[in-house]
């Protein structure tokens, strides 16, 4: 598969603090790359390295084979960008967000059905700045996909959205992903990230300490255990039976047998603790 | 790049400030010099308290039109006279004035002006009242008037002081478009809305191309439009216009330097303000050329007040200010690509 984003030996500093140090990488057409990272992580800069606003002390950032900091407007066109900040034009209506930024494309826009697919159907008329925190992020969103593009690039997509205007976001990820493009996912959401990544990045102090996919980071990081709610114990007082033990199969196969328990499960590690284990740090 | 411009002529007429700065300026300029006197008031008007010579002031009073007396009873009248602006000097003769006149002693004669007027004025009241003395006594007066004449004599053919404030008028106009147009650009800063144009096809290029055409034809046309209001654009018209463009791409380049520091709409109020005290000194000089220096030369706006001032002000042409014109264009063009870059860097 063709890489659609390459990050080779990213360096970039402001002054002499190092934001992004030395990182490479690469998004396939049609993956989901979920960048995850605390605050000063360097994600942003990142993003801005990749999208053409900064350009790299060393190293190359590339988008659909274009080194965007040469030739950054021959990718522009095929590229969504949904920033963190809300920078709408607040005394715009929605629509005449979207029509003013599909003519920058040079693309013809059904700006209300792009409305609707947000959930902001019949409220396009409406200037941005009477929009609730919840509608700007969404015309956020709407406004990344105006000219259809192939490589987009979402920084905390769904920050400040209620569940269900997460999901359906979530669900628009998807469908562009299943569209073929390829996705750079900023999120300070860990469940989010395994929601919807192919593969995920840890990045700490500007590098990239871990680079896989959920599954493999778990099966990597994870505790390899079994926890065992015998009967008439209560939540939290459960016991955790190593799987590497060579004594617990046998005894899983006894407490089976018996029947003497309320809950039985795998103990799996949520990315948010292998971001720990990796970094030292939470996000 | 014709979206650009589509969207910051719309964005700088949903701001109502800027569209309440562009129509109280259109308005109000034009209304203020219309309101002003256009002629010079030629008749001097002096208060005088000379007891017991009232009757020969009022002939002489009568006897001319450039001349206007005014008698008072008592000092403090007079005094209030003075200070209320109702003369422009006051002449106080002691009561014993002729007695001692014909005793051979010096009389007393007090001069009571208001410390508004300025010192040519009361030097020019010192002469006439050596005149005065002549006629009322026929032969000098042993009274000493110390006298100094300096500057033209404008006599016949002074310029009324709304058509001096001209210059400075059409300066304020280009130069309040620098408020409008800095208030886009820094907002679009704030918001982060300029770095979601940048990762668009479109380029900074572009993005500063649009926003010069926008500030250059606002400013323009306000200035064109306060000219056409004040019945200015009949003469000299070309030299008017083109002082007026080059004026405008002047106030862009300003507007582009001042937003760049400027992290808030507030904070660039300091800027503007500065750059106005700047931009206002020499259209000041117009009006009182005593004040004026060379160094004045090195303010942009010096070339721009001078073209408004030689066309307006001396019926002078496009030769005459052809070498103005040049320096503007250069400096146009020096101030914008500096406008450019310093925000350039900052769009970063």
């Amino acid at each position: 598969m063709v890489a659609a984003i390459v990050a080779d030996r990213l360096v970039f500093a402001y002054g002499d603090l190092v934001a992004v140090n030395d990182i490479s990488f690469d998004v396939k057409r049609g993956e989901v790359l979920g960048f995850l990272g605390p605050n000063g992580a360097g994600k942003t800069t990142a993003v801005k390295l990749l999208t053409g606003q900064l350009k790299p002390k060393s190293g190359v950032a590339k988008v659909l084979g274009f080194d965007m900091a040469k030739e950054p407007k021959k990718a522009a066109a095929r590229i969504g960008v949904c920033f963190e900040e809300k920078n709408l034009y607040p005394r715009m209506t929605g629509k005449g967000n979207l029509e003013f930024f599909a003519k920058l494309f040079g693309v013809k826009i059904d700006a209300e059905a792009l409305l609707v697919r947000v959930d902001l159907g019949g409220r396009g008329n409406e200037r941005v700045e009477d929009y609730s925190k919840g509608m700007k992020q969404r015309l956020m969103i709407a406004r990344s996909l105006v000219n259809s593009p192939d490589v987009l690039f979402l920084d905390e997509p769904t920050e400040g959205l209620d569940p269900v205007s997460s999901e359906n976001i979530r669900k628009i990820i998807r469908e562009e992903k299943e569209r073929g493009a390829s996705v750079l996912l900023t999120t300070h959401s860990m469940l989010e990230a395994d929601k919807l990544s192919d593969r995920v990045a840890f990045l700490n102090d500007g590098k990239i300490v871990a680079l896989d996919t959920p599954e493999s980071l778990k099966l990597k990081y994870g505790k390899r255990s079994v926890k065992v709610r015998p009967k008439g114990r209560r939540e939290g007082e459960e016991v955790e039976l190593p799987l590497d033990d060579p004594g617990t199969p046998e005894e899983i196969k006894r407490i089976l047998e018996k029947g003497e328990f309320d809950t039985i499960h795998t103990s799996e590690a949520t990315l948010e603790e292998i971001f720990f284990k990796v970094t030292g740090r939470g996000l | 790049m014709a979206a650009l411009i589509a969207k910051d002529f719309s964005e700088l007429f949903k701001n109502r400030l800027s569209l309440v700065v562009t129509v109280l300026v259109v308005v109000m300029i034009p209304t203020y010099y219309a309101l002003m006197p256009s002629e010079v008031e030629e008749t001097l008007v002096l208060g005088v308290r000379a007891p017991g010579l009232e009757e020969a002031f009022a002939q002489l009073g009568a006897s001319s039109t450039a001349l206007q007396i005014r008698s008072y009873n008592g000092t403090s009248a007079l005094r209030e006279a003075v200070q209320d602006g109702g003369v422009a000097a006051g002449i106080e003769l002691a009561p014993d004035f002729v007695q001692r006149l014909l005793a051979g002693a010096k009389p007393e004669v007090n001069m009571i002006f208001s410390s508004v007027v300025p010192r040519e004025a009361r030097d020019s009241i010192s002469t006439l009242m050596e005149e005065l003395s002549f006629i009322l006594a026929g032969q000098k007066l042993p009274v000493d008037f110390e006298t100094e004449i300096i500057g033209e004599d404008l006599a016949g053919k002074q310029v009324a002081f709304r058509d001096q404030a001209k210059p400075m008028w059409l300066t304020l106009v280009l130069m309040v478009e620098l408020i409008s147009l800095s208030y886009l650009i820094i907002e679009e800063k704030q918001t982060g809305a300029i770095h979601a144009i940048l990762v668009t096809p479109a380029t900074s290029t572009q993005v500063f191309a649009a926003k010069t055409i926008v500030g250059a034809t606002l400013a323009s046309v306000e200035g064109t439009l306060v000219l056409v209001l004040m019945g200015q654009l009949g003469t000299n018209a070309p030299a008017l216009l083109l002082t007026v463009l080059t004026g405008a791409v002047l106030a862009t380049g300003f507007a582009f330097l001042v937003s760049a520091p400027a992290k808030d709409i507030m904070s660039s109020f300091s800027w503007l303000i500065l750059v106005y005290i700047a931009m206002l000194i020499p259209p000041v000089t117009v009006i009182y050329p005593a004040v004026s220096s060379p160094v004045i030369k090195i303010l942009p706006s010096y070339y721009l007040a001078d073209n408004f001032n030689k066309v307006l002000n001396q019926g002078l042409g496009l030769r005459e200010i052809g070498g103005n014109l040049l320096i503007l264009v250069v400096l146009d063009v020096v101030v914008l690509l500096a406008g450019v870059i310093v925000l350039r860097r900052k769009y970063r």
